[in-house]
């Protein structure tokens, strides 16, 4: 689902939690119709609600509840998705724009980096925006022959200073994990 | 109204106006000069089609993925660019060992801030051979490497 169709979702679930709150107070005598109808504006739908009878009520209250309870989900999880937005990186903020990439590309480059130290195989690598620069986490596939902690090392320097200096993006962190066993093990399987 | 494109899950956020662009040049026109223009620079592969929304200039019956022109003024269009670039050039820039002696200003801006300034630079040579007025803005976006 795209950001226009997110949003229309929002604004539904919003509009769907303030006819229910509305319903529940009219049904329960709380507002007159006249409070909610502004110039006399649905006034006929809330003299509807307002003039039901108790088991009308009660089945409009338990429909109301149970549309309030769908929309709070509906929204609570609309709005988690939309606040996951892929945040890009900002490279350049300058008279002109801005210049910014995205964090998968910025990944893909660890990888190359990575991947250009000898003894190191694989790599999986997240990249996350911190408050002065990037915080890299990678996990080194290594060959068995070479030394892990200063192939880590090694790691670690490269791919702070190629940032730096070849894509002017800080970097604050890296952190790195090496490891012998191949990230994607084959699956046994069991013959009959 | 804004179209909805379920399919792939991007939003057509971008639809611009068929307004006309000063000296009546239209923004599909200026989004294929841009698009012609960029896919020419050593290094880029494609034009991008954005990261959250789907970035594209449409125009009757077609659009041109990448640019989006924004009038930001009457008289002024903003521009943003969504670009692909080649992979092959970062792995070779990558596993150089960077010279710590690097002076000049080519070796010490960022290889990826002089490729989008040249970017920036041809959308800017692409207005003034239209004849129209500078963009005040040219927002680059790198989408993917690839």
């Amino acid at each position: 689902m795209n950001v226009f169709n997110r949003s229309i979702m929002v604004l539904l679930s919003l509009v769907a939690i303030a006819f229910s709150i509305l319903v529940f107070l009219l049904v329960g005598g709380v507002i007159r119709p006249a409070q909610v109808s502004p110039g006399g504006f649905l006034f006929n739908l809330w003299s509807f609600f307002a003039q039901l009878n108790q088991a009308d009520a009660t089945i409009a209250v338990l429909i109301c509840a149970l549309v309030v309870i769908v929309a709070v989900i509906l929204l609570l999880f609309e709005l988690t998705i939309l606040g996951r937005a892929p945040a890009q990186l900002v490279l350049r903020n300058d008279s002109l724009g801005q210049v910014t990439v995205a964090p998968s590309s910025v990944r893909r480059l660890v990888g190359y980096t990575a991947k250009s130290i000898e003894g190191v195989v694989e790599t999986r690598q997240t990249v996350k925006k911190g408050r002065d620069g990037l915080r890299v986490h990678i996990r080194a596939l290594l060959v068995p022959e070479v030394d892990a902690p200063e192939v880590g090392h090694m790691l670690q320097e490269k791919v702070q200073k190629s940032f730096h200096e070849h894509l002017g993006l800080p970097v604050t962190e890296v952190q790195v994990a090496t490891q012998l066993e191949p990230f994607d093990k084959p699956r046994r399987r069991r013959v009959q | 109204m804004l179209p909805l494109d379920a399919g792939s899950g991007a939003l057509e956020a971008q639809v611009l106006s068929a307004q006309m662009a000063p000296e009546h040049v239209s923004d599909m026109a200026i989004a294929d000069a841009i698009v012609h223009d960029i896919r020419a620079i050593p290094g880029v592969v494609d034009m991008g089609q954005g990261l959250f929304a789907k970035a594209a200039t449409y125009g009757p019956k077609k659009h041109v993925a990448g640019v989006v022109l924004q009038h930001a003024t009457l008289d002024a269009l903003s521009v943003e660019v969504h670009v692909v670039l080649e992979e092959a050039v970062f792995i070779k820039a990558l596993s150089d060992v960077p010279r710590p002696d690097a002076s000049s200003r080519t070796e010490t801006t960022p290889m990826l801030l002089r490729m989008t300034d040249q970017i920036r630079a041809v959308v800017l040579q692409t207005f003034e051979r239209l004849g129209l007025p500078a963009p005040p803005t040219v927002d680059v976006t790198i989408d993917d490497i690839r």
